[in-house]
């Protein structure tokens, strides 16, 4: 009975080490996790995006003329200028609408908070790259269907890789207007601004020192 | 026109050179004006931390270009100079968040506030103005100054976080300033603190006292320790320290045993610090480090704040100590043990600077260091004098003028183990002098309790048998002499009074000892020089001068 006990005290300790070892372990993993969070995402994104460009490059490159002659007799029977045109619209859709939607809610914080979050929401250069992008998009989704047959398989490219640069544009757009509605974020962007203006003051008092140091040598001389 | 014309008018003729900073300054303070309505207090303390940041980055960037007259200037010449445009505007602006805060009780903004500023303040350490100035940086004392007004105010409106915040960042400043050279600076500091405390006093808020003490003595410290000789910031911050105890008896709250260390404690109480007990004892432990380690530099700092602290320092005891006598306060019996700190802590370096060995006389650097050390154990033994004799030359008799004899026989026990020390150092005169304070006193109490009288006799017998057994012949004529006449003049007023603890009983109280005075420093004294046979020759001799 006394030898069992020992046994059962041993096993216990060992499954004590046991747990302790996997817990240590399991800490250390989700630390390393939680510190390299973005790049992981990253990759988990990138890996499957650039084995999809993969395979479908390769798989362009292998039907080639086959997809050529498809395309042209697509374009012949006015599927592609349809898909185009619908691309070019569907864009300008989504801008009125994302825009519209999202100035209503950046609205809404600016007024529980400060009107200055709107301007900066307006002024922001992010805001304004993704706004451009889209109309960019939509201008050459326009133009496209305008395209002789010959261009058929370069219009539908250019449709696809705007669709899909869209989907990530939008997820870029709403995540930084999330960001707008976090005060903190408004103040940190006026801080910079005003950094920004500190230099044009450090150069100023740079120059004028320069200036003196000058002055003061030739007086001297 | 001159090169600081030019400056001047560059600047002044193109205020849009700052507009976009200030503009960029501006929103930042709409934001902290809005968010500080809706109490969120994380908004506007990032927006805060900004403001201070940027303008400490302002501040670094326009080193030596800065318009701000010095305090100097503003008493001397016109003042037609006028201050930057900008960092005036700024700091208007915070004093506005601050007074908002303060009209409607928002501690927590107001924190942020004085905080900001109190940044802003350390970050000007490293700008010069234009207007340079000796012992003073004028663009600390200008940003200080807004700081201070916040602070005060809120202290006016009994806001006591901010003032516990405001007393710590004053003491921040104040050392700072210390360690810096800017003693202008540390003594306006200083005075602040005063202030502080003082508005803590009439608010009865022993807490923001408490703080503003606790600043006051560390500055004291850390000027001890780190400050420069001669700036007289010891001597301020002693005075202060001294009138705001002084101020805290005459409050109607009292001063018991507990309000003491919730008060003044931080300076009076032997066991905090940065006490005044303490700092001595951290000053003579450095002396005598130094002494041995011959870093005679820092060892001459020290000296001089030994020298500055312990000048006139009986003269505020002594004077403390009657307003706590006539107050019956239970201060008196921090200013005992906090006596008896510094003064053993006296003859400690004392006795320490005898045991160093002579320096040999190379050169003119080793024969100064000598003449120091002969001249610092002479001062020394000065001090000594001065505050066994001085302080209760003056206490005793407000107890007795004032009838407040509660803590008598505690200070009469002092008084002998003073007398005691002195005979160590063989200062005769003083050890007689400590010893007549001991029979005026028994003399005084006579009519009033005979009782007591008597038996508080028996430390006057102590010092002569302390005496005897030390060969201090001068003082043992003296105490005999002295005890002598007052046994006489007990047993003719009182000729059939007997009691315990009376004349009789004196010598077998003496020989059988009591074990509880063994942890008493006066009883541990006496015993560990005085044997059995001291005592039976001191009676012996009493007795045969008295045939």
């Amino acid at each position: 009975m006394r030898r069992y006990a020992r046994l059962r005290r041993r096993l216990r300790r060992s499954v004590l080490h046991l747990k302790l070892l996997v817990g240590v372990y399991r800490r250390r993993l989700s630390f390393q996790y939680l510190k390299r969070k973005k790049s992981l995402h990253l990759l988990f994104c990138f890996v499957p995006l650039i084995l999809l460009s993969y395979l479908l490059g390769s798989e362009i490159v292998r039907y080639k003329s086959a997809l050529r002659v498809h395309t042209e007799s697509l374009s012949s029977s006015g599927v592609i200028p349809q898909l185009a045109i619908a691309v070019g619209a569907a864009m300008l859709g989504v801008i009125g609408i994302v825009f519209s939607l999202s100035l209503f809610s950046i609205q809404q914080v600016a007024e529980r908070g400060t009107s200055l979050t709107l301007r900066e929401y307006a002024n922001d250069w992010v805001l304004r790259i993704v706004y451009g992008s889209l109309a960019v998009f939509t201008v050459f989704a326009m133009a496209g269907a305008l395209l002789k047959k010959e261009s058929a398989a370069l219009v539908v490219l250019a449709n696809f890789i705007v669709l899909v640069a869209t989907i990530f544009l939008l997820k870029l757009y709403f995540s930084r207007t999330i960001r707008f509605s976090d005060p903190h974020f408004v103040v940190s962007k006026i801080a910079s601004r005003a950094r920004g203006s500190l230099q044009t003051i450090k150069r100023m008092e740079h120059v004028m020192k320069q200036e003196i140091r000058y002055g003061r040598r030739k007086g001297r001389a | 026109m001159n090169w600081r014309e030019i400056r001047f008018a560059l600047f002044d003729r193109n205020p849009g050179l700052f507009a976009a900073f200030q503009l960029s300054l501006d929103e930042l303070h709409v934001i902290v004006g809005r968010y500080a309505e809706l109490k969120k207090y994380d908004v506007t303390r990032h927006a805060f931390g900004e403001i201070g940041s940027l303008l400490s980055e302002y501040l670094i960037a326009r080193d030596r270009s800065l318009r701000i007259p010095s305090s100097t200037m503003g008493v001397f010449f016109p003042s037609e100079t006028r201050f930057d445009p900008l960092l005036t505007q700024q700091l208007e602006q915070l004093k506005s968040h601050a007074g908002r805060g303060i009209a409607n009780s928002e501690q927590e903004l107001v924190k942020e506030v004085i905080g900001t500023l109190a940044d802003l303040s350390k970050a000007s350490w490293r700008v010069r103005s234009y207007f340079p100035d000796r012992g003073s940086n004028p663009v600390t004392s200008f940003v200080a100054a807004h700081f201070w007004g916040a602070v005060k105010d809120a202290a006016a409106r009994r806001l006591d976080d901010v003032a516990l915040v405001g007393a710590d960042q004053l003491r921040e400043l104040c050392t700072g300033s210390i360690d810096r050279d800017l003693y202008l600076d540390a003594t306006m500091q200083a005075q602040r603190l005063e202030e502080l405390g003082m508005s803590g006093i009439l608010a009865l808020s022993d807490v923001v006292l408490n703080a503003a003490v606790r600043g006051l003595s560390d500055c004291l410290l850390h000027n001890c320790v780190y400050g420069r000789p001669g700036t007289f910031i010891t001597k301020h911050l002693l005075e202060e320290l001294f009138r705001l105890s002084k101020l805290r008896l005459s409050s109607p709250l009292g001063l018991d045993m507990n309000r003491v260390s919730y008060s003044v404690g931080p300076f009076i109480s032997v066991t905090e610090h940065s006490s005044l007990a303490q700092i001595n004892i951290a000053l003579v432990n450095g002396i005598v480090k130094l002494s041995s380690a011959d870093d005679w530099e820092r060892l001459d700092r020290l000296r001089s704040s030994y020298r500055e602290l312990n000048d006139h320092l009986w003269l505020h005891l002594a004077n403390l100590g009657v307003d706590a006598v006539k107050k019956n306060s239970f201060l008196t019996h921090y200013l005992n043990s906090s006596l008896e700190e510094i003064i053993g802590s006296h003859v400690w370096l004392y006795r320490a600077m005898e045991k160093l060995p002579e320096i040999e006389a190379q050169d003119f650097r080793s024969a100064r260091e000598q003449d120091a050390r002969v001249a610092l154990r002479k001062e020394v033994r000065d001090v000594i004098s001065w505050q066994t004799t001085g302080v209760y030359s003056r206490i005793i008799p407000a107890m007795f003028e004032h009838t407040q004899l509660g803590y008598l026989d505690d200070t009469l026990e002092l008084q002998s183990l003073f007398a005691f020390w002195c005979i160590d150092l063989d200062m005769p005169d003083s050890a007689l002098s400590a010893s007549k304070r001991i029979v005026d006193a028994c003399k005084q109490l006579l009519p009033i309790d005979a009782y007591r009288s008597a038996r508080q006799s028996i430390l006057i017998a102590q010092v002569g048998i302390y005496a005897l057994a030390r060969d201090a012949g001068r003082v043992l004529t003296g105490v005999l002499n002295e005890y002598r006449d007052f046994r006489a003049q007990f047993k003719e007023r009182y000729p059939d009074l007997r009691f315990v603890g009376d004349f009789e009983s004196a010598k077998n109280d003496l020989l059988e000892g009591r074990a509880h005075l063994l942890l008493d420093p006066h009883a541990q004294q006496f015993r560990s020089v005085v044997a059995r046979e001291h005592i039976h020759s001191f009676f012996r001799l009493l007795d045969s001068s008295a045939a």
